[in-house]
């Protein structure tokens, strides 16, 4: 006999409501319904205590940082080496210096595609990705390649989300010089087995960055248990600031690869003739950063850490299964990417009706998802579709308010099928 | 009848509905009834910007009277294409160029629309306008 979702006991002890109480936004209403957030992998929501530090900052210590003598440039530039500390643990880097702060995912692929692409890529090199990529992972190589003459080539995957490691090993070879691989998708919540792909690039000598932005808020990252060579993630997707990031990288190639951008903060001496730069990770942070941004991150990873994980990913996992099942069971709704390690992401289509009519009528009944290709348009081509809808759940979502999703999801139905 | 009966016409048939569900049912409904639009003219050249997903308009004038073609592959956008081609269908270039198209604001379907849909059903409105304009410079 099927098992019922409701029959799915629930597993965790994780005190969801106590949770809750700390992201305020959570706790509104929206066309009259409360609301109901399932729009995490597009951004999550902060806690408390991330707006917290973010007020503390401008109230008590806003300035400059890393050339003031005065009281509170010190203050501020003591907060914010600290955040890269608190980041380099997070991590399990060995040193700060391998912290670089970024505006997040996109601006840390975009410096490595700019300063290791462009000048250490030549005509024929290949840049190897996968078919699951964010277009953050994709355009930056198409223009790095465009100007060196390199090739990009892609790991394919089934029409269930899961790459082709088969095809991987045959694809990276001898004229690989960088794998950059999307550690969860976006789009279908696919957990890649990066760890074999990292392996593999190793073999041939190529280069590894890991796009970690989807994988940072669900699971524990080690870099070096990884041994990648770049890691990405911005801080937005994980209950903290927008504009903010980190880009890890070994400090052999960090030492190596030139500047990103010119300006203050990442020089040693400049004269009209000749200027010396900073070591990393100053080099590669010209002018004021976003001070603000790294101080808040770093609670966001502290709240984070703060967390019982297990109990977070019992939860998590108890969401992504009850959703899976409950959609299943109304009969109309199709489930896209079915890989079997997943992050609670749940991409699906009502046939029949498109994406945006439906995700309209769940967000008049309260309900925030995504609608549309997820900047993820090469998945969308090979899996045939226009787009999809996309619930992405958190640890402060519940069992009640994918219920809330069903019921809007008749409603839909009625209306448009 | 005149674009302004027309517009009075949609108006008297929105009235009837209270809630924002009837009233996306009936812009639902009625982009049923809209003339499907042969693939071939569902090109580039034809497809309205500032829509999420493919919104194609086409026109031409017969006995200098406008006759609109369009598609959407989503069915509240339809909906809302074909309540507009249905005031400005059979109408001189001139007066669809001139009419306050406002008959979406005046019932409630702007107010029910997101952000995101009132800019898409802006563009149809100023994509229809700029049809009747080539038309009347052609």
């Amino acid at each position: 006999m099927p098992v019922s979702p409701s029959d799915i006991p629930v597993v965790s002890a994780f005190d969801v409501e106590q949770i809750r109480k700390d992201f305020p936004i959570l706790h509104q209403t929206v066309n009259g319904k409360p609301l109901v957030y399932f729009d995490n992998g597009a951004t999550s929501q902060k806690p408390r205590q991330v707006i917290q530090a973010m007020v503390d900052y401008y109230e008590r210590y806003n300035a400059n940082i890393h050339r003031g003598v005065h009281h509170l440039s010190q203050k501020a530039t003591s907060a914010y080496e600290q955040a890269r500390e608190t980041l380099r643990s997070f991590l399990g880097a060995a040193s700060a210096d391998q912290i670089i702060f970024t505006k997040g995912t996109t601006e840390g692929i975009n410096l490595v595609a700019q300063t290791w692409g462009r000048n250490y890529l030549k005509e024929g090199d290949e840049i190897v990705i996968t078919a699951m990529e964010h277009h953050a992972n994709i355009v930056p190589w198409q223009m790095v390649a465009e100007e060196t003459g390199a090739v990009l080539k892609v790991i394919p995957m089934s029409t269930a989300g899961v790459l082709d490691l088969e095809a991987a090993a045959a694809i990276i070879g001898v004229r690989t010089r960088l794998v950059s691989v999307v550690h969860v998708s976006n789009a279908l919540g696919t957990i890649n087995p990066v760890q074999e792909i990292i392996a593999l690039a190793k073999k041939t000598g190529a280069l590894t960055l890991i796009d970690g932005a989807q994988a940072v808020p669900h699971f524990k990252v080690d870099v070096q248990a990884l041994d990648c060579d770049f890691y990405v993630f911005s801080a937005h997707k994980l209950f903290g600031p927008t504009g903010m990031g980190v880009l890890y990288g070994k400090a052999d190639i960090l030492a190596q690869i030139p500047p990103y951008q010119g300006g203050g903060d990442m020089i040693r001496e400049v004269s009209f003739e000749r200027t010396t730069y900073n070591e990393p990770p100053l080099k590669f942070e010209a002018g004021t950063p976003n001070i603000e941004g790294a101080i808040s991150m770093a609670a966001a990873v502290q709240y984070w850490l703060g967390l019982d994980h297990q109990a977070v990913q019992e939860h998590e996992l108890d969401l992504l299964h009850y959703g899976t099942e409950k959609l299943k069971e109304t009969g109309f709704i199709r489930i896209v990417g079915e890989a079997p390690e997943k992050v609670p992401v749940i991409s699906f289509l009502m046939d029949g009706a498109h994406p945006y009519d439906v995700g309209f009528i769940l967000d008049k009944e309260g309900i925030a998802v995504r609608t549309g290709h997820h900047c993820a348009q090469p998945i969308m081509d090979f899996l045939q579709i226009p787009g999809t809808l996309r619930a992405s759940f958190a640890f402060y979502n519940t069992r009640a308010e994918i219920d809330r999703m069903i019921d809007a999801l008749h409603l839909a139905k009625k209306m448009l099928l | 009848m005149s674009i302004e009966a027309k517009q009075a016409e949609i108006a008297e048939e929105f009235s009837l509905f209270d809630d924002w569900q009837e009233k996306l049912q009936l812009v639902i409904d009625t982009g049923e009834t809209l003339k499907p639009m042969p693939a071939e003219l569902q090109t580039e050249e034809h497809r309205i910007h500032g829509c999420q997903n493919k919104v194609y308009l086409v026109s031409s004038l017969e006995n200098g009277l406008l006759r609109y073609q369009g598609s959407s592959e989503a069915q509240i956008p339809r909906g809302l294409l074909a309540l507009l081609i249905r005031l400005v269908n059979e109408e001189k270039p001139e007066e669809v160029v001139q009419a306050k198209l406002d008959v979406f604001e005046k019932v409630g379907i702007k107010d029910t629309l997101s952000m995101q849909r009132a800019v898409g059903l802006e563009s149809m409105i100023r994509q229809v306008k700029l049809e009747a304009a080539r038309h009347i410079h052609s």
